[in-house]
């Protein structure tokens, strides 16, 4: 449904904000795009959403080419951007009859959707109250039904759960699954990655513009954490190169080992360590939560030179 | 009806602004002609009518020099201010009715505040001194204007994303071209008493009208005047909305 190839963009000549992000966000899924502050997520979803042109490679929403077929895209899309907030002056009702009239909702058809979209935000009592009256969660719940409000097949949401209390992250964060449980596809950034674990199907992690390998750990590679007496920065050297290891990382005196794909006992890693004259101390299952994985990748990043410092 | 123009005007006379800035303009207005009106006592009402006529000239120029291009200016950078703007542009809406959108509300916000002022100037017609035609060639310039000032302003907005810069750089800009197109004409020996200067900086002028009313000529010469002073104003508006155009369709943020 999304579809992203080879997406290059920067702002100047001297600094590269997005470098060949390719990824698919399919129908009837969530994708979670996580990354440090400055890593490009926001140019990558105003480049979705038609806000930006890209440099290069090229972005399709069902089909529709962004560039090219803009408008095609937005009719196809729902994009709340991070920090969005609904027009105060007008009431609740007359705010969602804006972007229903704005994408040409016939005028049969834009009560139905206008009174649905007020009772999922939880405002059907408060159809006639201002907007500026309403809390930051129902502000939020709005925005995003106006979103939804043309009936979009695809949605890009920027940090939507963003300065809620834990109650409306929840609801908006279910509304999110339901959207997905109903067909759409649906690309969410956060930087609560408790959040994206609970909410996506995929992971997209991004750091200085470049999307990061983490797939042996996100499908749910087995991992380890190998403590030595000593040498540490040489046993990695030498795990590094073993067959059965996807990835490695170094952290002071452990070794976080992610095994290869089909690879389930760590039991010729720990031989081979030993036989290299190692003195192996500690070996222990670590247990692949996203935010393992994002701070492993983020390290692996930085070890590499191209790292930024999570958020 | 264009949704954009619909939601603009709901939003513009609901804001506190909306109705704050035309009965100012109109208190301060009514408050010069009655203190024109103690002042004159005894003396003749033609001279009374012809004063008040002026007055509300100059007033009128005043208000839509400033307010004009101060409306156009908050129409965009304000929206990207209150963080509506993104969800606007990313909606199916196209961009030209965006433009267009904006532009006739600004454009009807100025007709609004200088329909304000119509009571007072048909004062001028009640104690003679001013005649309906030049009632009428002082409103119908002022109209141009005001609407050209505010495309401007709107121009500017897509710049900036701060209300106060844009409204600072559009009411600058808009005094700049009184002092830049004098200058010129002033450099190519306009203000000098002898004829044969071209006179063409001066159409760009928005105080130009002053010139023309307050100088007395009403002949042929002067109605061309008045032409070339309507185009040179057009084309700053349609450049301004051409402007506004293209930054819409390129993009962005």
């Amino acid at each position: 449904m999304i579809n992203v190839e080879s997406l290059s963009h920067s702002y100047d000549r001297a600094r590269t904000v997005l470098d060949a992000v390719a990824f698919e966000v399919r129908a009837g899924s969530v994708t979670g795009l996580v990354g440090p502050n400055g890593a490009g997520k926001t140019t990558l979803m105003r480049a979705i959403a038609t806000l930006l042109r890209p440099r290069g490679g090229r972005v399709t929403v069902d089909g529709h080419d962004a560039v090219r077929e803009p408008e095609r895209v937005r009719r196809a899309l729902g994009f709340l951007p991070e920090r969005a907030t609904p027009y105060l002056e007008l009431t609740c009702a007359e705010h969602l009859e804006f972007f229903a009239r704005a994408a040409g909702v016939t005028a049969a058809e834009r009560a139905a959707r206008i009174s649905r979209a007020l009772e999922q935000a939880g405002l059907r009592d408060r159809r006639d109250a201002p907007v500026k009256h309403l809390s930051k969660g129902l502000r939020q719940r709005l925005a995003l039904q106006a979103t939804l409000i043309h009936g979009p097949r695809a949605l890009v949401l920027d940090e939507p759960t963003d300065g809620l209390d834990p109650e409306s992250r929840g609801e908006v964060l279910a509304s999110i699954r339901e959207l997905a449980r109903n067909g759409r596809a649906v690309l969410i950034s956060s930087h609560v990655l408790s959040e994206i674990e609970a909410v996506a199907d995929d992971v997209v992690i991004l750091i200085d513009g470049k999307r990061q390998d983490a797939a042996p750990q996100a499908k749910g590679a087995p991992e380890f954490r190998i403590r030595l007496r000593d040498r540490a920065d040489e046993a990695e050297r030498m795990v590094s190169t073993l067959p059965a290891v996807a990835a490695v990382v170094r952290k002071n005196d452990a070794l976080l080992v992610t095994l290869a794909i089909g690879v389930a006992d760590p039991g010729d890693v720990a031989a081979a360590i030993v036989r290299a004259g190692f003195v192996l101390t500690t070996l222990e299952p670590v247990e692949t939560t996203l935010a393992n994985t994002y701070r492993d990748v983020v390290a692996r990043s930085r070890n590499r030179g191209n790292g930024g410092l999570p958020s | 009806m264009n949704p954009v123009l619909f939601k603009e005007l709901r939003s513009m006379l609901r804001e506190r602004r909306g109705f704050l800035v035309p009965m100012i303009y109109a208190a301060v207005l009514s408050a010069t002609v009655y203190l024109f009106f103690v002042s004159f006592g005894e003396r003749e009402s033609d001279a009374l009518g012809s004063t008040i006529a002026g007055e509300v000239a100059i007033l009128q120029l005043i208000a839509i020099a400033i307010f004009s291009p101060l409306v156009g200016a908050g129409a965009i950078a304000g929206e990207r201010e209150r963080g509506t703007w993104l969800p606007l542009l990313s909606s199916p809406v196209a961009r030209w009715r965006i433009a267009a959108g904006k532009a006739t509300a600004s454009a009807l916000y100025v007709l609004l505040l200088l329909s304000v002022s119509v009571p007072i100037a048909a004062l001028s017609l009640l104690f003679g001194g001013a005649d309906l035609a030049v009632l009428g060639g002082l409103y119908l310039t002022h109209a141009i204007l005001g609407v050209t000032l505010a495309l401007f302003g709107l121009a500017v907005s897509t710049i900036f994303h701060r209300t106060w810069t844009a409204a600072l750089v559009s009411v600058g800009g808009a005094l700049g071209l009184v002092v830049f197109t004098a200058a010129i004409y002033a450099a190519l020996g306009g203000f000098h008493s002898e004829g044969g200067h071209p006179t063409w900086p001066m159409y760009f002028n928005i105080c130009y009208s002053w010139m023309l009313f307050f100088g007395g000529d009403h002949d042929a010469g002067s109605r061309i005047g008045w032409l070339w002073h309507f185009l040179a104003l057009g084309s700053i508006g349609v450049g301004s909305f051409a402007f506004v155009l293209r930054r819409l369709r390129r993009t962005c943020d």
